[in-house]
């Protein structure tokens, strides 16, 4: 794999900010979503949210980047628009733009010079160099994904906000770009991140915190620290921290003779 | 499944235009027979022989009057989607302003044009003004609905995602909105294109000294009907030549599009 710090998503040393929620509440439609969400994360850590699908966890992610303001609840610091970077859970890339411009196009809004050689130097780093001239229609979904992923993180955001990143990737592709995601997150001014995820190995080889949601309308059910040096080393998926914890939150998703 | 349904629908695929060439072809030979066997008079409907004859012998007032309507034809055009393209901009800039002109818009398409042509003759005079404004007239619609209908169909999940990675309301309308509804925009483009001549000629009717319309009326009235249908010819190669150019300016704005259509017929 690359070296992911040429392409460091920050050039801010420091970490990014804390975020804490309390009680968020939202209804759309008449219908409860957020049920009280409370939810911690320390200033530069990795917090991946679990849940099933349809419970709220693209509407959570959509409250804190301040597209969807909450019902009630505290969150701090409060969100706003263009202050948290999300890749939504559809790639959302411009079907008019090559491969390569979409993704300057983040640096680009972010203002951060030389977006076009960042966008070359990621699309390498993903395995996309070949397709830097490509319009995204003529792509995989998984290629799609890591595109919007690269165009996301390269503007340089202080907090991240990734849905499903992975989730139309093969599963070898997706074990090599954690890798590649922890290493760009670490060497790159730390921000703090918020990812959703359906896949509990996932969830535990990134993240330091994992919190776990309940059905629709939206509660937490567990939220447990993952303990472990960064980067993680290379047997961590496969020790027995890691793949007790992984029990213990299929367990709290209600699925696995858990709890 | 690739397959020969991949070849784009709407378009000449790979047989070209040679199917439409054969029914053309057919329609002449039939008609050219029908009026010879039953000897039509040919005041009354002329054999394709006579048109084409008129069409080498009137060459030079058809080419003389041709290009009055080609003008007014791509000036009323030209007008139009300049103004279409601004109305479209402010609809969807300003949910005020959308619901004002949004029904005036509607609206305005139960008035018939030819009604409001002498009232265009009796303020603007017999010169090329008036018909300017009535080819503009007939292309509004198509170009302006198309337009608005295109805005609107940006992906608003895109758009927040834009907005999150710090894109103001102007990067998206000229990054996002813009691009997203060329495709739209196109379809009107053409539609108003080839339906540009036909407010051309009906501006000439209703008043005018040059034109392939004041060239029909004086055949007309000379019972000079081959020379009627070949001014008939001649627009019709006006309104293709005009369709052409907009669908070649569409191939060269989209190449991203044609990716797009390609990609989703192959799966
Ligand atoms: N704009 C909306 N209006 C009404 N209901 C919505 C809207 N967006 C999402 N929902 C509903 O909220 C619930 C949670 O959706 P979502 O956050 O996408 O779930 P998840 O990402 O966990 O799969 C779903 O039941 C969905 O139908
Ligand atoms: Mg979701």
């Amino acid at each position: 794999m690359p070296d992911a710090s040429a392409i460091r998503p920050s050039t801010d040393p420091a970490p990014g900010p804390a975020l804490r929620c309390r009680g968020v509440r939202l209804g759309l439609a008449g219908r409860p979503i957020l049920d009280g969400i409370d939810l911690d994360a320390a200033s530069g850590a990795f917090v991946a949210i679990l849940g099933p699908s349809g419970c709220g966890k693209s509407t959570l992610l959509r409250v804190l980047a301040g597209l969807q303001p909450a019902d009630a609840g505290d969150i701090a610091p409060p969100p706003r628009v263009g202050a948290a970077a999300l890749m939504p859970q559809a790639d959302c890339l411009l079907p008019w733009l090559r491969l390569v411009d979409n993704v300057a196009l983040g640096p680009g809004l972010a203002r951060r010079p030389g977006a076009l050689a960042l966008a070359a130097e990621g699309l390498r780093q993903v395995g996309l160099a070949d397709f830097a001239r490509s319009y995204p229609a003529a792509l995989s979904g998984g290629m799609r994904q890591r595109a919007a992923l690269l165009r996301t993180v390269l503007g340089g955001p202080r907090l991240l906000l990734l849905d499903e990143p992975f989730g139309a990737l093969d599963s070898l592709t997706r074990l090599d770009l954690q890798d590649w995601l922890e290493r760009l997150w670490l060497g790159g001014g730390r921000p703090s991140v918020v990812l959703v995820t359906h896949d509990v190995g996932e969830a535990v080889r990134l993240a330091d915190a994992v919190v776990v949601l309940s059905p629709r309308p939206a509660r937490v059910v567990a939220a447990v620290a993952v303990p472990g040096p960064r980067p993680r080393p290379a047997h961590f998926r496969t020790s027995p921290t890691a793949t007790a914890l992984q029990a213990d939150l299929l367990g709290a998703l209600g699925v696995g003779g858990g709890a | 499944m690739p397959s020969k349904a991949a070849a784009p629908r709407g378009r000449a695929g790979r047989g070209g235009y040679l199917p439409a060439l054969g029914l053309v072809v057919a329609a002449v030979v039939a008609w050219q027979a029908a009026v010879v066997v039953r000897s039509v008079p040919a005041w009354l409907l002329p054999s394709p022989a006579r048109i084409a004859s008129s069409l080498v012998a009137d060459r030079a007032l058809f080419a003389a009057n041709a290009g009055t309507t080609a003008v007014e034809s791509i000036a009323g055009f030209a007008l139009s989607l300049v103004v279409a393209g601004l109305l479209a901009a402010a609809i969807r800039f300003s949910r005020t302003l959308e619901r004002v002109l949004w029904p005036l818009l509607v609206a305005s398409q139960t008035v018939p044009v030819p009604a409001i042509a002498p009232l265009l003759v009796l303020w603007m005079g017999y010169g090329i003004a008036p018909k300017i404004v009535v080819v503009a007239l007939i292309c509004f619609f198509p170009l302006t609905v198309n337009a608005v209908d295109g805005l609107r169909a940006a992906d608003p999940q895109l758009l927040d995602a834009l907005r999150t990675l710090g894109a103001d309301r102007r990067r998206l309308f000229w990054q996002v909105e813009v691009p997203g509804a060329l495709p739209a925009a196109f379809t009107g483009i053409k539609t108003a294109a080839a339906y540009a001549v036909v407010g051309a000629v009906l501006g000439e009717w209703l008043g005018g000294v040059r034109g392939l319309g004041v060239v029909m009326l004086q055949a007309k009235a000379q019972l000079l009907t081959a020379r009627v249908f070949a001014s008939l010819v001649w627009l019709s190669a006006i309104g293709v030549a005009m369709f052409g150019l907009a669908a070649l300016a569409e191939r060269l704005a989209l190449p991203w599009y044609h990716t797009a259509v390609r990609e989703r017929n192959w799966r």
